[in-house]
């Protein structure tokens, strides 16, 4: 049995734990370990934290690392900001002898070392190379036939992708596949590899600028009559869903766009309910999506 | 410096009034190749302004603060940058603001500094990573533009919005903190109220925060911004 220290940065748990709920129930359901990580802190936030002073970034993120060091056992996350901090820290104190020392000097002081044991993966990780999307596919209650999702990748998980190793950065398909996986069909809509607008301290610095960019993608979203946008990352997340709120106060723009986190979307193809998987504590509506996901599923019976 | 020198200089680009503190630096920076004289040695003082901040070695200043965090081979790809305008043509910071990750590249290869450090399109990068996939020269662009941000905030060029994060950071240690309502959805799905982090155990949170003193982050945070 795999089992993972589950991560949870600050966005997850603190604004939307609906994601850590889903992610919990579904890497249950296939048999999943998750352990917590107690102590844990910010990551902290690669384009925040790392814009002001790199090395305070790397060494909390080297302890973050070590806490999952004593439990001997590897990182997984559902944030795309914390994936970034936490493997680029890793891949950096992994090749260099130095930074480590250096790094294990201040962490010396709190009793802590930095030994370079354990891997980060990102929960796309675990769904596609531990669990496997054919076992995924067997498992389906409720495919998620006839609904179009909007694939929104975020910026961290690919790139830099000297360092990430997901295959192209500029043609990923590791989403797509699980979105098809799931019985959905997964729209190309324009600027679907675009940021979301939030990352790199613009969310919190320049807030009608990130907003820009998030009017922007859904507006391609929308379309291409997807029924719903998936994210891979609580930050991404929680833009697109609060930042459709911010948009109706601040632009006038009415969307009425689902925001779906990964293994929600997993979730209620498993058969579990909207509560199940948390989709109730997003802002912006869910139901047109639950809807369709009804109606669709009177029509696969009624066909059968 | 001997004083002709001098004079030559600042003569050459008070004729170039018109143009950009940039494409002076540029004028100027020919003139120095020509001469031989070592970069740092030059004084440039107009009559009116010429050249402000100009810092010849703010490049390698550049090279060496990154090089503390990430490879020198791939940071040393910065002094290869040939302005061919990729990164420019891949930002979507660039489509919507006057962010141009192009000329901060040229601003900080001639040296003017205070014009890089000082600049609030700077923050407009959301550190998306497609400038640095696409370079031909392989030059980690992303990665410099925060090296370069933590050189401006060193500098004092900090916005309020920023330093409110830093707070948060150095009161909980999150950057986001939770809330009555977040603690009461929490309980009705079942996972613990507090989640498992430093804001169920202070004495981590102490540990966090010792570290925060120990890097110089807490008296870069409140010594700093405008």
């Amino acid at each position: 049995m795999n089992r993972y220290s589950y991560f949870l940065g600050c966005i997850t748990p603190n604004r939307y734990p609906g994601i850590e709920l889903a992610t919990r129930k579904v890497l249950g359901t296939f048999d999943i370990e998750i352990l917590d990580v107690e102590g844990a802190s910010c990551c902290p936030a690669p384009g925040v934290f790392g814009s002001f002073d790199l090395m305070t970034w790397l060494v909390v993120a080297a302890r973050n690392i070590c806490i999952a060091e004593e439990m001997n056992s590897d990182i997984m996350v559902t944030c795309n900001g914390c994936y970034a901090t936490l493997h680029e820290a890793n891949y950096l104190l992994k090749q260099d002898d130095k930074l480590r020392d250096d790094v294990n000097i201040i962490l010396k002081t709190v009793n802590r070392e930095y030994k370079g044991i354990v891997k980060v993966k990102h929960v796309i990780e675990v769904l596609s190379e531990d669990i496997g999307y054919e076992r995924i596919k067997q498992k389906l209650s409720r495919p998620l036939s006839g609904v179009k999702v909007a694939v929104h990748y975020g910026c961290h998980f690919l790139k830099p992708s000297e360092m990430r190793r997901h295959g192209s950065s500029e043609r990923p398909t590791i989403i797509d596949d699980f979105v098809r996986a799931l019985g959905a069909q997964s729209v190309s809509y324009k600027d679907k590899l675009t940021c979301c607008g939030a990352g790199g301290g613009v969310r919190a610095g320049s807030s009608d600028l990130a907003l820009n960019y998030t009017r922007s993608k859904i507006e391609n979203i929308v379309h291409e009559g997807a029924d719903c946008v998936v994210t891979p990352c609580a930050f991404c997340h929680f833009q697109f869903d609060a930042g459709q709120v911010e948009l109706s106060e601040t632009q006038g723009k009415q969307f009425k766009l689902p925001v779906v986190y990964l293994t929600q979307l997993l979730g209620l193809a498993l058969g579990m309910s909207s509560e199940d998987v948390g989709l109730d504590g997003n802002k912006t509506q869910v139901q047109s999506l639950l809807e369709k996901l009804r109606v669709q599923q009177i029509a696969h019976a009624v066909k059968k | 410096m001997e004083r002709s020198k001098r004079t030559r200089f600042s003569s050459a680009v008070r004729k170039l009034e018109c143009l950009r503190p940039v494409e002076k630096a540029y004028i100027v920076q020919e003139d120095l190749l020509r001469s031989k004289i070592p970069a740092r040695d030059i004084e440039l003082t107009g009559k009116n302004e010429t050249v402000t901040g100009a810092k010849f070695d703010f490049r390698d200043e550049i090279i060496e603060a990154a090089s503390k965090i990430f490879r020198r081979d791939h940071m040393e790809r910065l002094r290869t940058c040939l302005q061919c305008g990729k990164c420019v043509g891949s930002c979507p910071s660039g489509r919507m603001t006057s962010w141009r990750i192009r000329r901060l590249l040229q601003e900080a290869t001639l040296g003017l500094r205070d014009n890089v450090c000082s600049d609030e399109n700077l923050w407009d990068c959301t550190t998306c990573y497609t400038c640095q996939e696409r370079c031909p020269h392989g030059i980690p662009t992303t990665d410099i533009v925060r090296v370069i941000r933590n050189l401006a905030v060193r500098s004092g060029h900090m916005k309020e919005k920023h330093k409110k994060v830093c707070q948060m950071f150095l009161t909980y240690g999150h950057a986001i903190a939770t809330s009555d309502e977040i603690r009461n959805i929490r309980k009705r799905y079942g996972l613990r109220e507090l989640p498992p982090t430093v804001l169920s155990h202070p004495e981590q949170l102490k540990e966090v925060l010792y570290i925060l003193e120990k890097t110089g982050f807490k008296i870069m945070v409140e010594g700093s911004g405008k």
